[in-house]
Protein backbone atom coordinates (compact mmCIF):
# COMPACT_ATOMS: atom_id res chain seq x y z
CA UNK A 1 0.00 0.00 0.00
CA UNK A 2 2.59 2.25 0.55
CA UNK A 3 3.84 2.28 -2.98
CA UNK A 4 -0.19 3.15 -3.91
CA UNK A 5 0.05 6.29 -1.63
CA UNK A 6 3.09 7.44 -2.81
CA UNK A 7 1.99 7.17 -6.47
CA UNK A 8 -1.43 9.18 -5.44
CA UNK A 9 0.78 11.53 -4.03
CA UNK A 10 2.08 12.29 -7.25
CA UNK A 11 -0.72 12.60 -8.79
CA UNK A 12 -1.62 15.17 -6.14
CA UNK A 13 1.52 16.87 -7.13
CA UNK A 14 0.49 16.95 -10.36
CA UNK A 15 -3.32 18.04 -9.81
CA UNK A 16 -3.94 21.31 -11.56
CA UNK A 17 -7.02 22.36 -9.85
CA UNK A 18 -5.07 21.89 -6.29
CA UNK A 19 -2.72 24.39 -6.88
CA UNK A 20 -4.41 26.50 -8.24
CA UNK A 21 -6.97 26.51 -5.25
CA UNK A 22 -3.96 27.00 -3.51
CA UNK A 23 -3.39 30.16 -5.40
CA UNK A 24 -6.35 31.26 -5.15
CA UNK A 25 -7.47 30.68 -1.42
CA UNK A 26 -4.05 32.59 -0.37
CA UNK A 27 -5.24 35.19 -2.11
CA UNK A 28 -8.84 35.02 -1.30
CA UNK A 29 -7.32 35.00 2.54
CA UNK A 30 -5.10 38.63 2.06
CA UNK A 31 -8.73 39.83 0.57
CA UNK A 32 -10.46 38.93 3.21
CA UNK A 33 -7.80 40.24 5.76
CA UNK A 34 -7.47 43.97 3.86
CA UNK A 35 -11.85 43.87 3.64
CA UNK A 36 -11.89 42.80 7.47
CA UNK A 37 -9.11 45.65 8.23
CA UNK A 38 -11.53 48.22 6.43
CA UNK A 39 -14.33 47.65 8.28
CA UNK A 40 -12.64 47.37 11.84
CA UNK A 41 -11.15 50.64 11.21
CA UNK A 42 -14.37 52.11 10.45
CA UNK A 43 -16.19 50.59 13.54
CA UNK A 44 -15.10 53.62 15.72
CA UNK A 45 -18.46 55.35 13.99
CA UNK A 46 -21.25 53.98 15.61
CA UNK A 47 -23.34 53.46 12.75
CA UNK A 48 -20.27 51.05 11.06
CA UNK A 49 -20.79 49.32 14.24
CA UNK A 50 -24.84 48.77 14.05
CA UNK A 51 -23.95 47.64 10.33
CA UNK A 52 -21.66 45.19 11.35
CA UNK A 53 -23.25 43.64 14.20
CA UNK A 54 -26.63 43.05 11.92
CA UNK A 55 -24.72 41.92 9.42
CA UNK A 56 -23.13 39.23 11.61
CA UNK A 57 -26.62 38.61 13.30
CA UNK A 58 -27.97 37.90 9.93
CA UNK A 59 -25.24 35.52 9.16
CA UNK A 60 -26.59 33.46 12.00
CA UNK A 61 -24.75 34.77 15.16
CA UNK A 62 -26.65 35.21 18.02
CA UNK A 63 -26.80 38.57 19.67
CA UNK A 64 -24.20 38.21 22.99
CA UNK A 65 -21.84 35.68 20.39
CA UNK A 66 -22.07 39.10 18.24
CA UNK A 67 -21.15 41.38 20.84
CA UNK A 68 -18.33 39.16 22.40
CA UNK A 69 -17.13 38.60 18.73
CA UNK A 70 -16.97 42.26 18.12
CA UNK A 71 -15.76 43.26 21.27
CA UNK A 72 -12.61 42.06 20.63
CA UNK A 73 -11.90 42.44 16.91
CA UNK A 74 -10.80 46.47 17.42
CA UNK A 75 -7.59 44.65 18.67
CA UNK A 76 -7.20 42.79 15.92
CA UNK A 77 -4.90 40.97 18.20
CA UNK A 78 -3.03 38.60 15.32
CA UNK A 79 -3.80 34.67 16.52
CA UNK A 80 -7.31 35.59 17.35
CA UNK A 81 -7.62 37.05 13.74
CA UNK A 82 -5.91 33.48 12.50
CA UNK A 83 -8.74 31.76 14.46
CA UNK A 84 -11.28 33.63 12.55
CA UNK A 85 -9.40 32.50 9.54
CA UNK A 86 -9.76 28.93 10.34
CA UNK A 87 -13.53 29.20 10.93
CA UNK A 88 -14.56 31.39 8.32
CA UNK A 89 -16.73 29.33 5.54
CA UNK A 90 -14.40 29.96 2.54
CA UNK A 91 -12.07 27.76 3.72
CA UNK A 92 -14.97 24.79 4.03
CA UNK A 93 -15.88 25.86 0.22
CA UNK A 94 -12.60 25.97 -1.20
CA UNK A 95 -11.64 22.47 0.26
CA UNK A 96 -14.90 21.31 -1.26
CA UNK A 97 -13.85 21.95 -4.39
CA UNK A 98 -10.43 20.31 -4.15
CA UNK A 99 -11.32 17.75 -2.40
CA UNK A 100 -14.17 16.94 -5.09
CA UNK A 101 -12.12 17.63 -8.19
CA UNK A 102 -9.37 15.45 -7.10
CA UNK A 103 -11.76 12.59 -6.59
CA UNK A 104 -13.48 12.89 -8.85
CA UNK A 105 -11.51 13.19 -12.15
CA UNK A 106 -10.29 9.60 -11.41
CA UNK A 107 -14.12 8.92 -12.19
CA UNK A 108 -14.30 11.05 -14.91
CA UNK A 109 -10.94 9.97 -16.61
CA UNK A 110 -11.89 6.44 -15.63
CA UNK A 111 -7.88 5.89 -14.15
CA UNK A 112 -9.67 4.17 -10.83
CA UNK A 113 -9.93 1.31 -13.59
CA UNK A 114 -6.19 0.64 -14.45
CA UNK A 115 -5.62 0.87 -10.33
CA UNK A 116 -8.22 -1.67 -9.52
CA UNK A 117 -7.44 -4.02 -12.85
CA UNK A 118 -3.46 -4.23 -11.33
CA UNK A 119 -4.94 -6.22 -8.29
CA UNK A 120 -5.39 -4.14 -5.46
CA UNK A 121 -8.08 -4.32 -3.22
CA UNK A 122 -10.75 -1.42 -3.12
CA UNK A 123 -10.14 -0.71 0.64
CA UNK A 124 -6.52 -0.30 -0.01
CA UNK A 125 -7.25 2.23 -3.00
CA UNK A 126 -9.69 4.17 -0.69
CA UNK A 127 -7.36 4.33 1.90
CA UNK A 128 -4.52 5.22 -0.02
CA UNK A 129 -6.84 8.16 -2.00
CA UNK A 130 -8.24 9.43 1.43
CA UNK A 131 -4.56 9.67 2.71
CA UNK A 132 -3.73 12.14 -0.30
CA UNK A 133 -6.83 14.07 -0.27
CA UNK A 134 -6.05 14.74 3.39
CA UNK A 135 -2.67 16.86 2.31
CA UNK A 136 -4.72 18.27 -0.61
CA UNK A 137 -6.85 19.51 2.37
CA UNK A 138 -4.36 20.89 4.49
CA UNK A 139 -2.75 22.40 1.30
CA UNK A 140 -5.70 24.46 0.78
CA UNK A 141 -6.53 25.19 4.34
CA UNK A 142 -3.09 26.62 5.26
CA UNK A 143 -2.86 28.79 1.63
CA UNK A 144 -6.02 30.26 2.84
CA UNK A 145 -4.18 30.80 6.42
CA UNK A 146 -1.17 31.77 4.98
CA UNK A 147 -2.85 34.26 2.82
CA UNK A 148 -4.60 36.34 5.40
CA UNK A 149 -1.74 35.33 8.22
CA UNK A 150 0.96 37.37 6.04
CA UNK A 151 -1.64 40.20 5.59
CA UNK A 152 -3.06 40.38 9.16
CA UNK A 153 1.32 40.29 10.15
CA UNK A 154 1.49 43.15 8.71
CA UNK A 155 -1.56 45.11 9.59
CA UNK A 156 -2.35 43.75 13.39
CA UNK A 157 -0.93 43.51 16.54
CA UNK A 158 1.24 40.78 17.13
CA UNK A 159 0.76 40.54 20.71
CA UNK A 160 -1.37 38.00 21.89
CA UNK A 161 -3.94 36.76 25.15
CA UNK A 162 -3.90 33.01 24.01
CA UNK A 163 -2.50 31.05 26.03
CA UNK A 164 -0.02 28.16 24.46
CA UNK A 165 -2.04 25.47 26.06
CA UNK A 166 -5.41 27.62 24.23
CA UNK A 167 -3.49 27.80 20.99
CA UNK A 168 -2.85 24.05 20.68
CA UNK A 169 -6.20 22.46 21.82
CA UNK A 170 -7.38 24.67 18.87
CA UNK A 171 -5.04 23.90 16.52
CA UNK A 172 -5.70 19.85 17.11
CA UNK A 173 -9.29 20.58 17.31
CA UNK A 174 -9.46 22.32 13.47
CA UNK A 175 -7.07 19.60 12.36
CA UNK A 176 -9.15 16.71 13.55
CA UNK A 177 -11.92 18.86 12.29
CA UNK A 178 -10.72 19.16 8.82
CA UNK A 179 -9.03 15.72 8.65
CA UNK A 180 -13.21 14.54 9.25
CA UNK A 181 -14.30 16.81 6.97
CA UNK A 182 -12.31 15.29 4.07
CA UNK A 183 -13.77 12.19 4.24
CA UNK A 184 -16.92 13.54 4.37
CA UNK A 185 -16.67 15.61 0.64
CA UNK A 186 -14.12 12.01 -0.50
CA UNK A 187 -17.51 10.52 0.60
CA UNK A 188 -19.73 12.95 -1.30
CA UNK A 189 -17.22 13.13 -4.51
CA UNK A 190 -17.67 8.49 -4.23
CA UNK A 191 -21.63 8.83 -4.08
CA UNK A 192 -21.57 11.57 -7.47
CA UNK A 193 -19.39 9.92 -9.13
CA UNK A 194 -18.66 13.48 -11.33
CA UNK A 195 -16.61 16.45 -10.33
CA UNK A 196 -19.53 18.82 -11.13
CA UNK A 197 -22.19 16.89 -9.52
CA UNK A 198 -19.59 16.30 -6.34
CA UNK A 199 -18.74 20.09 -6.18
CA UNK A 200 -22.59 20.79 -6.13
CA UNK A 201 -23.33 18.55 -3.64
CA UNK A 202 -20.89 19.51 -1.26
CA UNK A 203 -21.40 23.05 -1.21
CA UNK A 204 -25.42 22.96 -1.00
CA UNK A 205 -25.43 20.21 1.67
CA UNK A 206 -23.84 22.30 4.64
CA UNK A 207 -25.77 25.15 3.25
CA UNK A 208 -29.25 23.89 3.20
CA UNK A 209 -28.63 21.76 6.35
CA UNK A 210 -27.43 25.22 8.18
CA UNK A 211 -30.68 27.27 6.68
CA UNK A 212 -32.78 24.19 7.77
CA UNK A 213 -31.19 24.36 11.82
CA UNK A 214 -31.48 28.44 11.51
CA UNK A 215 -35.08 28.31 10.48
CA UNK A 216 -35.80 25.55 13.20
CA UNK A 217 -33.91 27.10 15.73
CA UNK A 218 -36.54 30.00 16.24
CA UNK A 219 -38.60 27.82 17.88
CA UNK A 220 -36.56 25.13 19.72
CA UNK A 221 -33.74 25.91 21.38
CA UNK A 222 -32.03 22.11 21.57
CA UNK A 223 -31.55 22.61 17.43
CA UNK A 224 -29.23 25.08 18.43
CA UNK A 225 -27.60 23.34 20.46
CA UNK A 226 -27.58 20.30 17.93
CA UNK A 227 -25.71 22.96 15.51
CA UNK A 228 -23.03 22.17 17.31
CA UNK A 229 -22.79 18.92 16.32
CA UNK A 230 -22.99 19.01 12.31
CA UNK A 231 -19.10 19.49 11.44
CA UNK A 232 -19.96 21.98 8.93
CA UNK A 233 -20.74 24.74 11.49
CA UNK A 234 -18.51 22.64 14.63
CA UNK A 235 -15.86 23.53 12.00
CA UNK A 236 -16.79 27.72 12.07
CA UNK A 237 -17.37 27.52 16.04
CA UNK A 238 -14.47 26.30 17.57
CA UNK A 239 -13.52 29.59 19.22
CA UNK A 240 -16.69 30.35 20.32
CA UNK A 241 -17.33 26.34 21.92
CA UNK A 242 -13.82 26.83 23.74
CA UNK A 243 -14.77 30.14 25.53
CA UNK A 244 -18.07 28.06 26.35
CA UNK A 245 -16.15 25.16 27.77
CA UNK A 246 -17.57 22.94 24.94
CA UNK A 247 -14.40 22.49 23.33
CA UNK A 248 -14.79 18.49 23.54
CA UNK A 249 -17.33 18.73 21.26
CA UNK A 250 -14.72 19.00 18.20
CA UNK A 251 -13.13 16.23 19.58
CA UNK A 252 -16.04 14.22 19.62
CA UNK A 253 -17.67 15.22 16.67
CA UNK A 254 -14.52 14.63 14.67
CA UNK A 255 -14.24 10.97 15.27
CA UNK A 256 -17.91 10.16 14.68
CA UNK A 257 -17.88 11.65 11.12
CA UNK A 258 -14.32 10.65 10.14
CA UNK A 259 -15.19 6.87 10.93
CA UNK A 260 -18.74 6.62 9.31
CA UNK A 261 -17.66 8.65 6.30
CA UNK A 262 -14.76 6.27 5.71
CA UNK A 263 -17.04 3.08 6.45
CA UNK A 264 -19.90 4.06 4.13
CA UNK A 265 -17.59 5.84 1.61
CA UNK A 266 -15.47 2.35 1.69
CA UNK A 267 -18.68 0.10 1.51
CA UNK A 268 -19.90 2.36 -1.56
CA UNK A 269 -16.71 1.83 -3.69
CA UNK A 270 -16.37 -1.80 -2.96
CA UNK A 271 -19.75 -2.08 -4.35
CA UNK A 272 -19.33 0.21 -7.42
CA UNK A 273 -18.85 -0.72 -11.34
CA UNK A 274 -15.59 0.66 -12.08
CA UNK A 275 -16.62 2.83 -15.25
CA UNK B 1 -1.24 -23.95 -19.26
CA UNK B 2 -4.41 -21.48 -19.03
CA UNK B 3 -3.48 -18.47 -18.46
CA UNK B 4 -7.39 -17.39 -18.43
CA UNK B 5 -10.34 -19.90 -17.79
CA UNK B 6 -13.79 -19.07 -16.95
CA UNK B 7 -16.92 -21.05 -15.93
CA UNK B 8 -19.79 -19.68 -16.87
CA UNK B 9 -19.33 -16.79 -16.69
CA UNK B 10 -22.84 -14.44 -16.60
CA UNK B 11 -23.40 -10.60 -15.37
CA UNK B 12 -27.43 -9.98 -15.06
CA UNK B 13 -28.52 -6.36 -15.14
CA UNK B 14 -32.00 -5.83 -14.46
CA UNK B 15 -32.95 -9.14 -15.48
CA UNK B 16 -31.16 -8.76 -18.93
CA UNK B 17 -28.13 -11.06 -19.18
CA UNK B 18 -25.46 -9.43 -20.78
CA UNK B 19 -23.04 -12.19 -20.24
CA UNK B 20 -24.48 -15.14 -20.27
CA UNK B 21 -23.02 -18.67 -19.32
CA UNK B 22 -19.16 -18.04 -20.70
CA UNK B 23 -17.35 -20.34 -20.53
CA UNK B 24 -13.84 -20.36 -22.57
CA UNK B 25 -10.20 -21.11 -22.09
CA UNK B 26 -6.69 -19.07 -23.21
CA UNK B 27 -4.01 -21.00 -23.43
CA UNK B 28 -0.52 -19.76 -23.01
CA UNK B 29 0.82 -17.63 -25.85
CA UNK B 30 -2.03 -17.46 -27.50
CA UNK B 31 -3.51 -14.37 -29.08
CA UNK B 32 -6.85 -14.91 -28.61
CA UNK B 33 -9.46 -13.00 -30.80
CA UNK B 34 -13.01 -12.39 -28.51
CA UNK B 35 -15.11 -11.75 -31.58
CA UNK B 36 -18.66 -9.70 -31.37
CA UNK B 37 -21.31 -7.22 -32.76
CA UNK B 38 -21.35 -3.97 -30.56
CA UNK B 39 -23.27 -4.72 -27.36
CA UNK B 40 -22.23 -8.64 -27.57
CA UNK B 41 -21.06 -8.24 -23.88
CA UNK B 42 -17.54 -8.47 -24.82
CA UNK B 43 -16.14 -5.37 -22.72
CA UNK B 44 -18.89 -6.78 -20.02
CA UNK B 45 -16.84 -9.88 -19.94
CA UNK B 46 -13.54 -8.03 -19.71
CA UNK B 47 -14.52 -5.77 -17.02
CA UNK B 48 -15.60 -9.08 -15.01
CA UNK B 49 -12.58 -10.83 -15.67
CA UNK B 50 -10.33 -7.43 -14.08
CA UNK B 51 -12.44 -7.06 -11.09
CA UNK B 52 -14.28 -3.58 -12.02
CA UNK B 53 -17.82 -5.22 -12.41
CA UNK B 54 -19.39 -7.82 -10.08
CA UNK B 55 -20.31 -11.43 -11.23
CA UNK B 56 -23.39 -12.61 -11.12
CA UNK B 57 -22.55 -15.92 -11.45
CA UNK B 58 -20.03 -17.96 -12.71
CA UNK B 59 -16.14 -18.06 -12.21
CA UNK B 60 -12.94 -17.62 -13.33
CA UNK B 61 -9.19 -18.25 -12.62
CA UNK B 62 -5.76 -17.06 -13.78
CA UNK B 63 -2.75 -18.64 -14.06
CA UNK B 64 -4.49 -21.95 -13.29
CA UNK B 65 -5.76 -20.81 -9.69
CA UNK B 66 -3.47 -18.28 -8.80
CA UNK B 67 -4.17 -16.01 -6.09
CA UNK B 68 -6.16 -13.27 -8.00
CA UNK B 69 -4.34 -10.62 -5.88
CA UNK B 70 -1.04 -11.43 -7.20
CA UNK B 71 -2.63 -12.97 -10.68
CA UNK B 72 -3.51 -9.37 -11.52
CA UNK B 73 -0.04 -8.26 -10.90
CA UNK B 74 0.70 -10.28 -13.76
CA UNK B 75 -2.20 -8.71 -15.84
CA UNK B 76 -2.07 -5.34 -18.13
CA UNK B 77 -5.33 -4.22 -19.61
CA UNK B 78 -6.34 -2.05 -21.74
CA UNK B 79 -10.23 -1.28 -21.14
CA UNK B 80 -12.55 0.96 -23.99
CA UNK B 81 -11.13 4.16 -24.22
CA UNK B 82 -7.15 4.29 -22.25
CA UNK B 83 -7.63 6.60 -18.88
CA UNK B 84 -4.92 8.46 -18.90
CA UNK B 85 -3.79 11.45 -16.47
CA UNK B 86 -4.58 14.06 -19.08
CA UNK B 87 -2.19 16.91 -17.42
CA UNK B 88 1.00 14.63 -17.48
CA UNK B 89 3.00 13.63 -19.69
CA UNK B 90 3.58 9.69 -21.57
CA UNK B 91 6.43 9.39 -19.02
CA UNK B 92 5.02 11.07 -16.10
CA UNK B 93 2.05 8.77 -16.70
CA UNK B 94 4.26 5.46 -16.71
CA UNK B 95 5.72 6.91 -13.76
CA UNK B 96 2.99 6.89 -11.78
CA UNK B 97 2.29 3.41 -12.41
CA UNK B 98 5.55 2.34 -12.32
CA UNK B 99 5.72 3.89 -8.71
CA UNK B 100 2.46 2.01 -7.67
CA UNK B 101 3.52 -1.24 -8.96
CA UNK B 102 6.87 -0.86 -7.92
CA UNK B 103 8.47 -1.06 -10.70
CA UNK B 104 11.77 0.20 -12.18
CA UNK B 105 11.42 3.44 -13.81
CA UNK B 106 14.46 2.25 -16.21
CA UNK B 107 11.83 0.58 -18.16
CA UNK B 108 10.06 3.49 -18.57
CA UNK B 109 11.69 4.05 -22.50
CA UNK B 110 11.67 0.42 -23.86
CA UNK B 111 8.02 0.84 -22.77
CA UNK B 112 7.76 3.98 -24.82
CA UNK B 113 10.18 2.87 -27.89
CA UNK B 114 7.80 -0.19 -28.04
CA UNK B 115 4.49 1.54 -28.40
CA UNK B 116 6.37 4.80 -30.88
CA UNK B 117 5.83 7.25 -28.24
CA UNK B 118 9.77 8.19 -27.56
CA UNK B 119 9.44 11.60 -28.87
CA UNK B 120 6.65 13.01 -27.54
CA UNK B 121 8.93 14.66 -24.81
CA UNK B 122 7.21 17.15 -22.62
CA UNK B 123 3.27 17.05 -25.16
CA UNK B 124 0.73 16.57 -21.97
CA UNK B 125 -1.03 13.07 -22.24
CA UNK B 126 -4.69 15.24 -23.14
CA UNK B 127 -3.55 17.31 -26.37
CA UNK B 128 -2.34 13.06 -27.93
CA UNK B 129 -4.52 12.24 -31.05
CA UNK B 130 -6.43 9.18 -30.51
CA UNK B 131 -4.28 7.17 -31.65
CA UNK B 132 -1.37 8.69 -29.62
CA UNK B 133 -3.91 7.94 -26.67
CA UNK B 134 -4.62 4.54 -27.61
CA UNK B 135 -0.63 3.65 -27.95
CA UNK B 136 0.10 5.03 -24.29
CA UNK B 137 -2.59 3.21 -23.12
CA UNK B 138 -0.93 -0.07 -24.37
CA UNK B 139 2.20 0.95 -23.05
CA UNK B 140 0.33 1.65 -19.66
CA UNK B 141 -0.56 -1.69 -19.88
CA UNK B 142 3.06 -3.11 -20.38
CA UNK B 143 4.12 -1.59 -17.04
CA UNK B 144 5.47 -4.16 -15.26
CA UNK B 145 5.82 -7.18 -18.17
CA UNK B 146 2.59 -8.79 -17.44
CA UNK B 147 2.60 -11.51 -18.89
CA UNK B 148 -1.22 -11.50 -20.02
CA UNK B 149 -2.02 -9.02 -21.92
CA UNK B 150 -6.26 -8.13 -22.48
CA UNK B 151 -6.93 -5.96 -24.75
CA UNK B 152 -10.52 -4.25 -25.63
CA UNK B 153 -10.57 -2.83 -28.72
CA UNK B 154 -7.11 -1.17 -29.27
CA UNK B 155 -7.25 -0.44 -32.24
CA UNK B 156 -10.46 1.75 -32.57
CA UNK B 157 -10.22 4.82 -33.98
CA UNK B 158 -6.51 4.58 -35.60
CA UNK B 159 -5.44 5.25 -38.86
CA UNK B 160 -4.06 2.87 -40.95
CA UNK B 161 -0.51 2.92 -40.28
CA UNK B 162 -1.57 3.24 -36.39
CA UNK B 163 -3.43 -0.25 -36.76
CA UNK B 164 -0.68 -2.26 -38.22
CA UNK B 165 1.92 -0.81 -35.74
CA UNK B 166 -0.43 -1.81 -33.22
CA UNK B 167 -0.53 -5.55 -34.62
CA UNK B 168 3.17 -5.89 -35.38
CA UNK B 169 3.42 -4.64 -31.89
CA UNK B 170 1.40 -7.28 -30.75
CA UNK B 171 3.00 -9.65 -32.76
CA UNK B 172 6.43 -9.40 -31.17
CA UNK B 173 4.71 -9.33 -28.00
CA UNK B 174 3.31 -13.29 -28.87
CA UNK B 175 6.76 -13.67 -29.30
CA UNK B 176 8.31 -12.44 -26.40
CA UNK B 177 5.92 -15.16 -24.97
CA UNK B 178 3.07 -12.95 -23.36
CA UNK B 179 -0.68 -14.12 -23.81
CA UNK B 180 -2.68 -11.71 -25.39
CA UNK B 181 -6.56 -11.76 -24.98
CA UNK B 182 -8.07 -8.76 -27.75
CA UNK B 183 -11.49 -7.79 -28.24
CA UNK B 184 -12.61 -6.38 -31.95
CA UNK B 185 -15.15 -6.14 -34.01
CA UNK B 186 -12.69 -5.56 -36.62
CA UNK B 187 -12.24 -9.22 -38.05
CA UNK B 188 -9.66 -8.27 -40.71
CA UNK B 189 -7.26 -7.16 -38.08
CA UNK B 190 -7.69 -10.23 -35.84
CA UNK B 191 -7.44 -12.27 -38.50
CA UNK B 192 -4.00 -11.27 -39.52
CA UNK B 193 -3.17 -11.97 -35.66
CA UNK B 194 -4.98 -14.44 -33.47
CA UNK B 195 -4.47 -17.84 -33.19
CA UNK B 196 -7.85 -19.00 -31.45
CA UNK B 197 -10.97 -16.73 -31.63
CA UNK B 198 -14.09 -17.07 -28.88
CA UNK B 199 -17.41 -16.04 -30.57
CA UNK B 200 -19.84 -14.22 -28.73
CA UNK B 201 -23.68 -13.18 -29.93
CA UNK B 202 -26.00 -11.49 -27.43
CA UNK B 203 -23.72 -12.47 -24.40
CA UNK B 204 -23.25 -16.26 -25.19
CA UNK B 205 -20.19 -17.92 -26.29
CA UNK B 206 -21.17 -18.86 -29.53
CA UNK B 207 -18.31 -20.92 -30.72
CA UNK B 208 -14.36 -21.55 -29.81
CA UNK B 209 -12.41 -22.09 -32.83
CA UNK B 210 -8.74 -21.84 -33.71
CA UNK B 211 -7.26 -19.81 -36.76
CA UNK B 212 -6.11 -23.47 -38.10
CA UNK B 213 -9.28 -24.55 -37.93
CA UNK B 214 -11.41 -21.63 -39.24
CA UNK B 215 -8.69 -21.32 -41.92
CA UNK B 216 -9.99 -25.02 -42.83
CA UNK B 217 -13.21 -24.28 -42.94
CA UNK B 218 -12.96 -20.91 -44.73
CA UNK B 219 -10.06 -20.46 -47.02
CA UNK B 220 -10.09 -18.48 -49.75
CA UNK B 221 -12.76 -19.63 -52.38
CA UNK B 222 -13.88 -19.46 -56.09
CA UNK B 223 -17.14 -18.77 -56.86
CA UNK B 224 -18.91 -19.71 -59.95
CA UNK B 225 -22.52 -18.01 -60.60
CA UNK B 226 -24.16 -20.32 -62.64
CA UNK B 227 -27.66 -21.14 -63.79
CA UNK B 228 -28.19 -24.79 -61.97
CA UNK B 229 -26.47 -25.27 -59.05
CA UNK B 230 -27.68 -28.70 -58.53
CA UNK B 231 -26.02 -30.27 -62.39
CA UNK B 232 -23.09 -27.69 -61.46
CA UNK B 233 -22.19 -29.27 -58.40
CA UNK B 234 -21.95 -32.66 -59.45
CA UNK B 235 -19.77 -31.66 -62.78
CA UNK B 236 -17.38 -29.58 -60.50
CA UNK B 237 -16.97 -32.76 -57.81
CA UNK B 238 -15.97 -35.37 -60.91
CA UNK B 239 -13.75 -32.58 -62.24
CA UNK B 240 -12.26 -31.92 -58.74
CA UNK B 241 -12.57 -35.38 -57.41
CA UNK B 242 -13.35 -33.92 -54.83
CA UNK B 243 -15.39 -34.26 -51.43
CA UNK B 244 -18.70 -32.58 -50.78
CA UNK B 245 -16.71 -30.95 -48.08
CA UNK B 246 -15.54 -28.46 -50.68
CA UNK B 247 -18.30 -27.36 -51.97
CA UNK B 248 -20.90 -24.77 -50.79
CA UNK B 249 -24.40 -23.87 -52.66
CA UNK B 250 -26.01 -20.56 -52.36
CA UNK B 251 -28.77 -19.45 -54.53
CA UNK B 252 -27.29 -19.44 -57.85
CA UNK B 253 -23.54 -19.54 -56.33
CA UNK B 254 -21.49 -22.61 -55.86
CA UNK B 255 -18.44 -22.02 -53.52
CA UNK B 256 -15.77 -24.05 -53.97
CA UNK B 257 -12.78 -24.02 -51.21
CA UNK B 258 -9.97 -26.81 -52.94
CA UNK B 259 -7.91 -24.96 -55.68
CA UNK B 260 -8.79 -25.02 -58.87
CA UNK B 261 -5.67 -25.69 -61.19
CA UNK B 262 -7.21 -25.10 -64.89
CA UNK B 263 -10.51 -22.90 -64.43
CA UNK B 264 -10.80 -23.15 -68.42
CA UNK B 265 -11.21 -26.79 -68.57
CA UNK B 266 -13.92 -26.53 -65.55
CA UNK B 267 -15.94 -24.05 -67.27
CA UNK B 268 -15.77 -25.84 -70.92
CA UNK B 269 -17.47 -28.76 -68.86
CA UNK B 270 -20.47 -26.56 -67.56
CA UNK B 271 -20.81 -25.45 -70.51
CA UNK B 272 -21.20 -28.57 -72.59
CA UNK B 273 -23.57 -29.72 -69.75
CA UNK B 274 -25.95 -27.09 -70.93
CA UNK B 275 -25.26 -24.75 -67.78
CA UNK B 276 -24.40 -20.63 -67.86
CA UNK B 277 -21.52 -19.71 -66.07
CA UNK B 278 -22.38 -16.02 -65.51
CA UNK B 279 -19.69 -15.16 -63.69
CA UNK B 280 -16.34 -16.66 -61.83
CA UNK B 281 -14.35 -14.43 -58.95
CA UNK B 282 -12.35 -15.31 -55.89
CA UNK B 283 -14.00 -14.73 -52.22
CA UNK B 284 -10.82 -13.93 -50.07
CA UNK B 285 -13.70 -12.67 -47.20
CA UNK B 286 -15.27 -15.89 -45.83
CA UNK B 287 -13.76 -16.20 -42.55
CA UNK B 288 -15.42 -12.59 -42.20
CA UNK B 289 -18.90 -14.26 -43.87
CA UNK B 290 -18.45 -17.37 -41.29
CA UNK B 291 -18.02 -14.85 -38.15
CA UNK B 292 -20.81 -12.69 -39.45
CA UNK B 293 -23.28 -15.59 -39.97
CA UNK B 294 -22.28 -16.62 -36.72
CA UNK B 295 -22.39 -13.93 -35.04
CA UNK B 296 -25.98 -13.08 -36.15
CA UNK B 297 -27.04 -16.80 -35.34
Amino acid sequence: MGKLIVSDLKKLVKCRTVWVCAVISFLVGMLMTFLYDMAWNNMADTQNYQTVFYFMRTMGMDSEMTKQVLSQFPSQVFWQYVNTLLSDGNIIIFAAVVISVYIGSEYNEGTFKNTLSRGFSRTSVYISKYISAVLAMAITVLSYVFGGGIVAAIKFDLTTDVSDEEMIIMVLAYAALFIALTAVFMLIAVLAKRTGFAIALSIVIPIIVSLVVRILSVGFDWVTNAASYWIFDTATLVSTLYQNNDIYIPFMVAPIYLVLSLAVGMFTFSRQEIK
Amino acid sequence: MYILETDGLTKEYSHVKVVDGVSLKVEQGDIYGFVGKNGAGKTTFIRMVLGLTRITDGSFKLFEGESLKTAKKRVGSLIESPALFKNMTAQQNLDVYCTMLGVDKKTIPAILETVGLSDTGRKKAGDFSLGMKQRLGIGLALVGNPDFLILDEPINGLDPTGIVDIREMLLRLKEQGKTIFISSHILGELEKMATRYGIVSNGKLVEEISAKELAEKCGSRTVIKVSDTVKASSIILKFLEGSTDNLECEKNSVFIKAKIENIGELTNALFNAGIVVSGITTDENSAERYFINKMEG
